[in-house]
């Protein structure tokens, strides 16, 4: 058993359930090495992905309540993987989608709505935006 | 109904939907951001919970939010920024 500087019982030792784990998508290295540091700065825990298909997987897998990917990512199942893991309700009724895309045209912003996002947060954001918007998805954020 | 009697109705749904759309409401959040409301015709969009849907957009990011009523339009800028945290 590994000791624990903390002790049993207090109220820091009792269950705070820790932060839901967020899958992040990006097909970019660099861009999904600064998402995950602003979110793991911000408390949440965090894996990453690159890969469509493989996401869907480990999704499907997993109790992940949210997903934050860039925008244009392939996938076996749909026209993107936005898409792909929206339109699961059956399997993933309660999936949040944040998009965070270097992508931010008025076509792409449109094109990430119409792919089923929840969120949209175009590249470069500030890490409290994106934060903010991580919050409000998982419903412990404050209106301001 | 004859083709042509329901064209003319698809398209008569079409403009009134694309009229929906058209409308929109601005307001400043208490962090002094502006944000443009608007709703959304969601039929096609995959997951959609509705046929609607609303869309707070400002210039770092865009909400969608199922869940209001069909008087957004008139409520005050406290409710519209209560609203726009609905998900």
């Amino acid at each position: 058993m590994v000791p624990s500087n903390r002790p049993v019982g207090t109220p820091e030792a009792r269950s705070v359930p820790p932060p839901p784990p967020l899958l992040v998508v990006d097909d970019d290295a660099g861009g999904s090495a600064a998402t995950r540091v602003a979110l793991v700065d911000g408390g949440y825990t965090v894996a990453t992905e690159c890969g469509g298909d493989e996401v869907l997987r480990l999704v499907r897998a997993s109790l992940m309540r949210m997903v934050v990917s860039e925008l244009y990512i392939p996938c076996g199942e749909g026209r993107c993987l936005v898409t792909a893991l929206k339109q699961d309700r059956m399997r993933l009724p309660r999936l949040r989608v944040l998009v965070h895309t270097r992508h931010s045209t008025p076509h792409d912003l449109e094109w990430a709505l119409a792919a089923g996002a929840d969120t949209v947060v175009p590249k470069p954001a500030r890490d409290g935006v994106l934060l903010r918007e991580v919050g409000r998805l998982l419903g412990d954020g404050e209106a301001t | 109904m004859s083709d042509e009697s329901e064209r003319a109705g698809a398209a008569a749904r079409a403009l009134a939907a694309a009229a929906r759309e058209a409308d929109f409401v601005e307001f400043v959040d208490g962090a002094g951001v502006c944000w443009r409301v608007r709703e959304r015709d969601a039929r096609a969009d995959p997951g959609a919970r509705a046929d609607w849907c609303l869309v707070f957009s400002c210039q770092d990011a865009l909400r969608r939010v199922w869940d209001y009523t069909p008087d957004w339009r008139t409520l005050a800028r406290t409710d519209l920024i209560a609203l726009s945290w609905h998900r």
